[in-house]
């Protein structure tokens, strides 16, 4: 049965153009739908048509039913129970101060008595394994632990369809990998339709029984996610693919699928691994990999003078608390820019704050050479104006032209997207004349786009001189626009290494790239050293 | 050694111990009886042993001065009583019933302080929370609203000064004002998504009231209500002025003594009996 049926939406704010353009959509009952496009193509607006306590006041013309009613004739109480949403930012929705609590607000909210809810939240704590945090403070979770609690208390409610707008951006791989997993319970053994926008597709595409891809408001594509593979290769949008189907699209890939009738393309690792080696017995695969393992990596190295060196740094918050930070040693060159690789709470902002010289390490010595400057995780704590141009007043025009802000200059800081925050954060800091930049997670929330953008301009900083310290459980990023790796561990910074070697010997913390090519084509970590038929044409 | 909340009078149910911590310091407060007061600063101290162990001693160290000060400034300021020990410098009377009167004074003032120590130790914000949110439920989640926000806004303001070292503290603030507000839409919004103000509320609670606060608020309105009734028509009413003076038949008195031990005793008690009990069953084990 058809769940939501949306047919000739158009949506606009009072002054403003289209931000949904004559959309029509059907969601059933149960359904998996993906919902994919850059940031402003009208996927966060379309959300939130679907949950009417959220949409906000606007021009809207077509209809959008729900169960076969139009949306504005259900009873408040039954749309707020029925349909969930889970918002990107995990901070952003627990109203209490409890785990306990927070799973019995919405039951509240519905006035159901204390057996009800009793049964409810036992239910729905022992189906997600909360038990063992379920007294804590909500304050005292891990971002993933939060967005778990907050899928929770959602589906405590008994929803039909729960929406989710880009719930995993603000996450470590680890937890959004358990993130998925209670996804992919919930479509398995429940049957509510889920309804979630995401960037970061590499595990949830998979799960997806259809995809939806918006560009600039409008529905452009809607239907299976194989078919929406060769359909993103074909509008060269393949940047909203994981990186196993985008592989595939690329060209000759293509050609060979329609050659031999297999009309699938990969999109696990599994499948995407045996195409390589088919493609690779016919001698089709090349690297473009330029790279000698027997050579020393060194070469960023060599020659650098040093801008930051910690020599057997220890930190810890209290007296009565473990160390943060133990036996740290490193050294960081003018020009480079560097890894710092590691999940959530291993002590990375930590070591950033102590090179800044926020935080002063109880034993060991901290020097570093010219101005060092700390862009936090969240870019809003930079904001201090009313708008984007007041913000860089007095910024020097040397970057402002690389930074591509021109039509964002008067809208308000907290009103731009993850990635042009972040953006405009660099630019604040750079008027400041640092030499040493230590960014914390400056990629989280962005689209493939924005990265690249970001990934651009980190690498003309580092050739202007600039030392770059880069925190970030982004693989994929660092595996691309940096010079050296380590990996945070137990308070100490191990294996540094050149970035490509340090991916090509790691079997797990690696990129899918290299895990996709491992055994098959030696000496590849990206994607653009794959090369499919070069030869031949 | 500091037990945690394993103990079983914070076990029970809010009102209960509401109840008992109302009852024992009205009692204590009200009644110039010196062997009442010492009863209760005992019964006080055992329990502290029990939750505290020997952090007993600084507790008590800091409650002295308090006392000390209520013991002395009575008999300089009140003259009254008939038994004049000796003068004071100005020429005023120190009398052995104003002696005997700050002392008691000085007991009652420390076996307070020790009730109001253990009160706040059993009373967690939890269980105020639960105690009020029954009669104001929007004030319990308001409470609840703004111990989810202070943690937020502490470690936000952190990330600013640490991102921004060369702003002073007033720009600090109006950057985490502008942050504030955005972070209260966005807590409406989350609100609303899932259906507050539609229809009336109710409150869930993890606190439930079993048998045993049944029975633990029995016997302390007995316990308690004896020892009232007894001071009420006046049985155990003790005069310091003008002489040492103690009122009613011995046996009354020694059933209103027994009484009131038994109950400031009473969360010891339950403490000794959840001892006993565990040592029996693993014993069985």
């Amino acid at each position: 049965m058809e769940l939501f049926a949306i047919q000739n939406l158009t949506f606009s704010y009072p002054k403003g153009g289209f931000l949904l353009k004559d959309l029509s959509i059907t969601i059933s009952e149960g359904e998996f739908l993906l919902v994919l496009g850059d940031s402003g193509s009208g996927k966060t607006t379309f959300l939130k048509q679907l949950k009417p306590q959220l949409t906000p006041w606007g021009r809207q013309t077509g209809d959008i039913l729900y169960m076969g009613k139009p949306m504005g004739e259900w009873e408040a109480k039954k749309t707020a129970a029925e349909i969930g949403y889970v918002f990107q930012n995990p901070e952003h929705q627990p109203v209490t101060d409890k785990v306990w609590h927070e799973l019995a607000f919405g039951l509240e909210n519905q006035g159901l008595s204390q057996e009800d809810m009793d049964l409810k939240i036992a239910e729905m704590s022992s189906y997600f394994g909360i038990q063992e945090w379920f007294h804590k403070r909500i304050d005292e979770l891990s971002g993933g632990q939060k967005q778990i609690l907050n899928l929770a208390s959602i589906l405590a409610m008994n929803p039909k369809a729960i929406v989710l707008d880009e719930p995993t951006s603000q996450m470590d791989p680890i937890a959004v990998n358990n993130f998925v997993q209670m996804l992919q319970r919930i479509k398995e053994e429940t049957g509510i339709a889920v309804i979630m926008a995401e960037h970061n597709t590499e595990q949830v595409y998979k799960l997806a029984d259809s995809v939806a891809v918006f560009s600039d408001g409008s529905l452009i594509y809607h239907g299976e996610p194989r078919k929406a593979v060769s359909f993103l290769g074909e509008a060269n949008m393949q940047q909203l693919l994981p990186v196993v189907p985008r592989i595939y699209v690329k060209k000759a890939v293509k050609k060979e699928a329609k050659e031999e009738n297999v009309l699938l393309p990969p999109i696990t690792l599994q499948e995407g691994r045996s195409l390589l080696r088919r493609l690779n017995q016919q001698g089709r695969l090349e690297s473009l990999s330029s790279y000698l393992p027997e050579k020393e990596s060194a070469h960023y190295i060599n020659g650098q003078e040093w801008s930051v060196q910690l020599k057997e740094v220890y930190y810890r918050y209290n007296r009565n608390n473990k160390d943060v930070l133990k036996h740290l040693q490193g050294r960081f060159y003018k020009g480079e820019c560097f890894g710092l690789l590691g999940g959530n709470g291993v002590g990375k902002s930590t070591l950033l704050n102590v090179i800044s010289g926020a935080l002063s390490p109880y034993s060991g010595k901290v020097k570093t050479k010219g101005k060092v400057s700390y862009l936090p995780q969240n870019p809003e704590s930079m904001f201090s104006h009313d708008t984007v141009i007041d913000e860089l007043f007095g910024t020097s025009d040397k970057y402002k032209d690389l930074f591509k802000m021109e039509r964002l200059l008067y809208r308000h800081p907290y009103d731009l997207s993850g990635g042009e925050q972040q953006r405009l954060a660099l630019l604040i800091l750079l008027s400041r004349e640092p030499d040493v930049l230590l960014l914390d997670e400056p990629t989280k929330g962005m689209t493939e786009k924005e990265k690249y953008i970001l990934g651009e301009l980190l690498q003309t900083l580092s050739e202007h001189g600039k030392t770059i310290i880069l925190a970030s459980h982004d693989i994929e990023f660092a595996a691309k626009y940096t010079n050296r790796c380590g990996l945070m561990f137990d308070g100490r910074l191990t294996g540094v290494k050149d970035t490509k070697k340090f991916f090509l010997q790691n079997r797990y913390y690696t990129t899918t790239v290299r895990r996709l090519t491992r055994g098959i084509l030696e000496n590849v970590v990206l994607e653009d050293e794959v090369i499919i038929d070069a030869g031949r044409r | 050694m500091d037990k945690g909340h394993t103990d079983a009078f914070s076990n029970l149910n809010s009102i209960s111990n509401f109840i008992f911590f109302s009852a024992e310091i009205i009692l204590i407060i009200f009644v110039t009886n010196p062997i009442l007061q010492v009863i209760s600063f005992l019964s006080a101290i055992f329990y502290a042993f029990f939750l505290f162990g020997s952090k007993t001693f600084l507790k008590l160290a800091q409650c002295l001065p308090l006392a000390i000060l209520s013991a002395i400034l009575n008999p300089l300021f009140s003259h009254e009583g008939a038994t004049i020990i000796g003068y004071w410098y100005s020429g005023n009377p120190i009398t052995k019933e104003s002696v005997y009167y700050g002392m008691g004074m000085g007991i009652m003032v420390l076996a307070m302080l020790m009730w109001f120590i253990i009160l706040n130790r059993i009373m967690t914000v939890d269980k105020w929370i639960h105690l009020f949110g029954r009669i104001f439920p929007n004030i319990a989640l308001l409470f609840s609203m703004v111990m989810r926000f202070l943690p937020k806004l502490r470690r936000r303001y952190r990330e600013m000064k640490l991102a921004n070292p060369d702003k002073n503290a007033f720009e600090l603030f109006s950057m985490l004002i502008t942050w504030g507000l955005e972070v209260s839409v966005d807590t409406a919004d989350s609100m609303s998504a899932r259906g507050y103000g539609v229809c009336g509320r109710s409150s869930y609670t993890i606190y439930h009231f079993r048998m045993a606060d049944a029975y633990f608020i029995t016997v302390s309105l007995v316990l308690a209500g004896f020892v009232f009734w007894d001071i009420f028509s006046g049985r155990l009413v003790f005069y310091y002025y003008p002489v040492l003076a103690v009122t009613g038949e011995k046996g009354f008195m020694q059933f209103g003594y027994v009484c009131f031990l038994l109950f400031s005793m009473l969360p010891f008690i339950l403490e000794i009996k959840e001892v006993c009990k565990w040592s029996f069953l693993q014993s069985k084990i």
